[in-house]
């Protein structure tokens, strides 16, 4: 089911557009992400309206109201909670489905990363098995997994071109932290300005601390190529979020570099 | 907040425990087990360990490394006529072992020493006159003295994958590799005496040679092709049904190979006719072993077919459980088959008798 479904269209787009784009694996991955990332568009919108209209609500004369009301009776709090969100029309999962769609997407990708550069005997044999007909396997087998530094099947720092941090053994995970710094950075710029009293706003200031360390630590330890899809994936997000006009550049930047507000 | 915090530290442990989970097997997932053996015992590589086992009874005698470690020993070990064992692993590093102790007695490269393979060795390496030729999957095969000292090293367009060969006199190294093509190096100096024209897909199997000066290679582009021996030319071409993954075994001008789609070949060389076409079971992806008027094949199944040389018929079959990937290994008259197991659980090394009978139970390594 899962191969059927995910797995083997996945290699077999990625591995399509490594034909077309002058067989190279690391630009199969980026068109591959950018691709993705156009297809989850409506999803990601959903995201932002989601994440806005729940904004309102937190801010509401109506939730200062329940908040009021039952603040000795939490069921019941929760009750009225769930009828104002039918009220407002938000679906509480609504925000946080581009996200769970985004794990399978990422486990796919992953597997077929490692699938299609087929490093070891077994993954050459399921990859033989997963390509579509027209596929011209034979005359792409093996694909070159080589993009700048990195060996795309493997991680990062057991790369034969990894670049060696000077006098010591040890590669330089260049990938990883600029996963952690672009996962830190789409945090910070997607996270609303916090209202106060705002709980939600504690949580998200903990996701971006771990997401961050949690993205790097898979890219560490994991294929570089899905390394590389996180950064590219991690860009266009935040150029999509700016598209929509909800980069929040106040969590970055200074506040003397922001725009003067406007007097009434 | 306490309590938030919390659950929001359980989940993304969860999912971290999640990705790696569905992310892992699919990297851990390597090769089958390699196997050999002498008349006294086996010596099998299977991942983490390899295993030196009594011929006779089935009983361990040595494993090295005593732990279980992430090294992967997958390639068939190679016994030289001076005493050592040779072991290619996926960290990259050959090992010479004492075959009678386990012990080690040197790697390529050594702990202390740089350069080597970058890459995996998935091939096991050739020995002749006094040389070990090791293929690697960074391209390059590295030619090393009998103590591991490189002597020189040679690179190709692709991984390799295949054991290299040589033929009496020819004082070269036939290497088949993924770049689609078969290259000759001179044996001690390493230089290219000629590489074969691009011949449509990837080489994984170990050419055959014939006394008659031709090479064949299976591909991966659905052919068996014959090469010429001194200047890599192709002199006919074969259609199979799908990937040939391994070579062929040459036996009086009969080429035994199969393919993926599991059909089981014997050709003629003499004028490419088919002898004989069977399909017992499932994808074959190592070389049959011919003993007399019988061929001894395992193919992705769980089952060793008996095979009558001259018209294809399967004279006997054994079911032996697993998924048996590689060669059946021929020792006096014990047939050991080494599955790849799908439970830990389950036994590394079957011996049977050549009448397909078990010789003793199934060797198991105790934890």
């Amino acid at each position: 089911m899962w191969n059927t479904f995910i797995l083997s269209p996945m290699v077999n787009v990625l591995i399509w557009i490594y034909n077309l784009i002058f067989n190279n694996f690391g630009l199969a991955i980026i068109v591959f992400t950018i691709l993705i990332r156009l297809i989850t568009y409506p999803l990601t919108a959903q995201q932002v309206k989601g994440q806005a209209k729940m904004q309102e609500m937190q801010s509401s004369k109506k939730m200062e109201e329940l908040k009021k009301k039952y603040k000795d009776d939490k069921q019941k709090f929760q009750e009225e909670q769930v009828k104002l969100y039918q009220e407002m029309g938000i679906n509480p999962l609504g925000s946080c489905l581009p996200l769970i769609i985004q794990f399978p997407i990422m486990i796919g990708l992953y597997q077929s990363i490692s699938l299609a550069m087929a490093s070891a005997p077994i993954q050459l044999l399921n990859l033989s098995r997963d390509l579509y007909n027209f596929i011209p396997a034979s005359v792409l087998i093996p694909l070159n997994s080589t993009f700048l530094w990195m060996n795309l099947g493997l991680p990062e720092t057991a790369s034969p071109n990894a670049i060696m941090i000077p006098f010591t053994n040890f590669a330089l995970p260049i990938m990883t932290i600029i996963v952690v710094l672009t996962t830190f950075l789409q945090s910070k710029l997607m996270t609303p300005t916090a209202q106060p009293g705002d709980q939600g706003a504690q949580m998200s200031k903990m996701m971006n601390l771990y997401m961050p360390i949690l993205m790097g630590w898979i890219s560490y330890t994991l294929a570089s190529g899905l390394a590389l899809y996180f950064v590219v994936s991690n860009i266009l997000a935040i150029a999509q979020y700016a598209y929509m006009g909800k980069v929040n550049w106040k969590n970055i930047l200074p506040k003397n570099l922001l725009p003067a507000k406007k007097k009434k | 907040m306490k309590s938030k915090k919390i659950y929001l530290l359980i989940t993304l442990a969860f999912f971290s425990i999640l990705i790696t989970a569905c992310t892992s097997g699919a990297y851990a997932s390597t090769s089958w087990h390699g196997l050999t053996a002498d008349s006294e015992a086996v010596y099998l590589s299977a991942g983490a360990q390899v295993y030196k086992i009594d011929l006779n009874n089935g009983t361990e005698m040595w494993r090295y490394p005593e732990k279980a470690n992430v090294k992967g020993f997958y390639a068939n070990p190679i016994l030289t006529s001076d005493g050592q064992l040779l072991v290619p692993s996926y960290d990259n590093k050959l090992y010479s072992l004492d075959p009678s102790s386990g012990r080690e007695k040197w790697s390529f490269p050594s702990s202390n020493e740089d350069g080597g393979s970058s890459n995996r060795l998935i091939a096991s390496p050739l020995v002749a006159n006094e040389m070990i030729y090791q293929p690697s999957s960074d391209n390059f095969i590295y030619a090393l003295d009998m103590d591991g000292r490189q002597v020189w090293k040679m690179e190709t367009e692709g991984p390799l994958w295949a054991q290299p060969v040589t033929s009496p006199d020819c004082g070269c190294v036939y290497v088949a590799s993924m770049d689609h093509t078969v290259y000759s190096f001179n044996a001690s100096t390493g230089d290219q005496l000629w590489r074969s024209p691009e011949l449509g897909g990837a080489l994984v199997g170990s050419p055959a040679v014939s006394p008659e000066g031709l090479l064949y290679v299976g591909t991966f582009a659905k052919e068996l092709i014959a090469l010429d021996a001194t200047n890599g030319s192709i002199i006919w071409r074969y259609a199979t049904e799908d990937w040939v993954w391994s070579g062929p075994v040459l036996a009086d001008d009969v080429l035994y190979f199969g393919d993926l789609s599991g059909f089981f070949y014997a050709l003629n060389t003499s004028d490419q006719s088919l002898v004989w076409r069977i399909q017992p079971q499932n994808s074959i992806l190592d070389k049959p072993v011919i003993l007399e008027d019988n061929i001894y094949l395992t193919t992705e199944g769980d089952t060793l077919f008996i095979i009558n040389k001259s018209d294809g018929k399967i004279v006997d079959s054994r079911v032996i459980g697993g998924l048996i990937y590689s060669s059946p290994v021929i020792s006096g008259e014990t047939v050991l088959i080494a599955p790849t197991a799908q439970a830990k659980t389950d036994p590394l090394l079957y011996a049977l008798n050549l009448d397909g009978s078990q010789k003793w139970t199934p060797f198991t390594p105790a934890k």
